[in-house]
């Protein structure tokens, strides 16, 4: 069943066959459904109509209340986004982007620190804040209605409304709440409010750094490269000693055409082995970086073998699986890439990463002519893919008609 | 003679990291021998878990403590609901654990006593008021097993396709679930029959999954969600033939 963890298929958008069957299976069930409802119509049968359509609401109060308590501790926000799949709408306050997405079931909002002090307590405040937000909304229906009303059964739409939003909240409540993993990496508000007690001062430190380590990434996605290496400088010269930045500075060198500074500056954060794993694998992930910054084809084979020692060291790393398809991409080793990508697309939370995920995904189904599936890819850019630069790749690749690689490697 | 060099395949295989963890290598990629063994053991491992939930019902049914279960269950819904979603929440946890095979065995079995207990109110129900039910029902989900199992085999589609439909049909279902049992309201034979065709997606989706993409180690979690797909299955297929003989 698809809702059981660790579901093994990978996520590819849908042929047109398989679009049709999938809208007649569609129809079929809500076919039974509407039968279900009017065979012994009965008012309590409109209230699973009723917790569908509270969820959205909801939704928006759940993250207003992350992004609300950020604020009043003095904190930014840098992303509220709001659903899944691609963008609906996608607007800026101030400092904050917020995406409404087309799927609203869930969401997640990032906030930045300003200030270190009190940072434990703060991010457990702000996991908190989204709950007790939908708990607000609760004891305001209590408190309009009265428990007598709200507990007891009732034939009245409007009391069943007024039900099926306590049940909408009491299931937000409880999914929230307990402590589990959520897609992409994050963690739900419960499991966040009990990391954040253990959460380190360099975890912190590296939040508050992200917003300008997303815009030199950008700037370098965008081939700007002197600009970002500009801006990673600053940010070095604002945050000494940041291993991040450090990182960061080194594949922006590469970018900047300054592949052996870039080099240099790699190793002299120390040789991977001193590191524990995870730190190793973004160390070996930002050397592979580093080489496609620097458009090195000659080294690409090094920089193959880092991605894959990466992947090696943290393999439910669905990012570094990503790096790991690029540069196979970047090799020409497009059946490796095609399942290194698939298994990356797997859980990727945040959609900007999904549209380059879905862009090589395109081009290499257009390198082994498997022009359907590379159109398929393609048709779900729109919305998800940030990057006018990969845009444009997969668009010319696309118009240029590659022929077909042969052969020569099995998938796998 | 030395050995020979091994192709570009299997260096790639050897120096592929996806080999392990989440990304191992699917079952399908393998020679066809390592294939068909992966098969053999999914299936053996589905049919020797149906067999664990027939005997453990029987003995259940002839030890006398079906009543008292039924009982106990039919005032609690909502506690059985939450201890379902728990328990599946942690067995496939387990199942799907590639290190250990013991947590994976561990985490079918758990799997398979939660279906044992929450199927012992309707098959109480089924065994008093609708003689023959049962048998109808269990035959009913064998050919439509047998059938969907034969689709995929046959047609080689990947069925994974599935996986969106599905995910949605399984959310309206749980809420349906949920809004039935707190508002107090029969789920009638619609529900059953489109739970029914969801139940049927996913046996051609697990069996398009076993074929394609499960790692060879995965035989374990590829028979859980089988046997996930089958039980649910069953189970409203048999609340079909109950309510037809109301």
């Amino acid at each position: 069943m698809p809702l059981i963890e660790g579901d093994p298929a990978p996520s590819k958008p849908l042929s047109p066959s398989e679009r049709r069957v999938t809208y007649w299976f569609a129809a079929f069930f809500g076919l039974c459904c509407l039968g279900e409802l009017l065979s012994g119509y009965e008012p309590a049968k409109l209230t699973v109509l009723f917790i569908l359509l509270w969820w959205v609401p909801l939704l928006f109060v759940h993250e207003l209340g992350h992004a609300g308590m950020a604020k009043l501790l003095g904190w930014s926000v840098s992303d509220i986004v709001i659903g899944f799949g691609r963008d609906l709408w996608r607007f800026r306050i101030g400092n904050t982007q917020v995406r409404i997405k087309w799927v609203l079931m869930e969401g997640y909002v990032r906030p930045v620190p300003t200030e270190l002090a009190w940072g434990r307590l703060k991010m457990a405040l702000i996991f908190g804040a989204g709950p007790a937000a939908e708990a607000g909304v609760l004891a305001v229906l209590f408190g309009i209605y009265g428990s007598s009303v709200l507990l007891s059964s009732s034939a009245d739409i409007a009391v069943l409304a007024a039900q099926s939003l306590a049940v909408a909240i009491a299931i937000s409540l409880i999914s929230n709440l307990f402590p589990r993993g959520a897609p992409g990496g994050g963690v739900s508000d419960g499991l966040g409010m009990l990391l954040s007690w253990r959460i380190s001062t360099e975890a912190l430190e590296q939040m508050r750094l992200r917003p300008r380590l997303v815009e030199i990434a950008r700037l370098m996605d965008e081939d700007h490269g002197d600009q970002a290496l500009q801006l990673a400088e600053e940010t070095r010269l604002a945050f000494p000693d940041q291993f991040a930045v450090e990182l960061e500075y080194g594949i922006a060198l590469g970018a900047a055409g300054q592949l052996t500074e870039g080099m240099v500056q790699l190793e002299a954060i120390g040789p991977p082995e001193a590191h524990p794993p995870a730190t190793q694998a973004v160390l070996l992930e930002a050397a592979a970086l580093l080489v496609l910054a620097a458009d090195a084809d000659e080294l690409l084979p090094d920089a193959c073998d880092a991605a894959s020692q990466a992947v090696a060291l943290m393999p439910e790393d669905r990012f570094l699986a990503l790096t790991y398809g690029r540069v196979l991409f970047e090799s020409e080793r497009y059946p490796q890439a095609l399942r290194a990508l698939q298994g990356a697309l797997g859980h990727l939370g945040d959609t900007e990463v999904e549209g380059r995920c879905l862009a090589f995904l395109a081009m290499t189904c257009q390198h082994l002519g498997q022009k359907d599936e590379a159109e398929a890819y393609r048709q779900t850019l729109p919305g998800r893919l940030q990057s006018p630069s990969l845009q444009r790749r997969v668009d010319d690749l696309m118009a240029a008609d590659v022929p077909a690689e042969p052969p020569t490697e099995q998938a796998g | 003679m030395g050995h020979p060099k091994p192709s570009r395949e299997i260096e790639d295989f050897m120096n592929n990291p996806y080999q392990q963890g989440a990304f191992a290598r699917p079952a399908a990629t393998l020679a066809v021998d390592a294939r068909a063994r992966f098969i053999m053991r999914t299936y053996t491992h589905l049919i020797g878990a149906i067999f664990a939930f027939a005997a453990l019902e029987v003995a259940i049914f002839q030890s006398g403590l079906a009543l008292p279960i039924a009982q106990a269950l039919s005032g609690n819904w909502m506690l059985v609901f939450g201890a379902m979603m728990l328990t599946g929440w942690g067995a496939t946890h387990f199942a799907q654990s590639a290190k250990s095979v013991v947590a994976q065995y561990f985490g079918l079995g758990m799997y398979v006593l939660m279906q044992v207990i929450i199927f012992v109110p309707l098959l109480y129900i089924a065994n008093a008021s609708a003689p023959g039910a049962i048998e109808s029902a269990a035959m009913v989900t064998t050919l439509g097993f047998a059938g969907l199992t034969a689709v995929a085999f046959v047609t080689r589609k990947d069925f994974s396709f599935l996986k969106g439909i599905m995910f949605w049909g399984f959310i309206m279902a749980m809420v349906a679930i949920v809004a039935s049992m707190i508002f107090g309201f029969h789920l009638g034979t619609f529900f059953s029959v489109a739970m029914v065709g969801l139940a049927g997606a996913a046996i051609l989706y697990d069996t398009s999954n076993v074929l394609r993409h499960y790692p060879e180690n995965a035989h374990v979690a590829a028979a859980l969600a089988l046997f996930a797909s089958v039980a649910m299955m069953f189970y409203y297929v048999l609340r079909i033939f109950i309510s037809s003989r109301d």
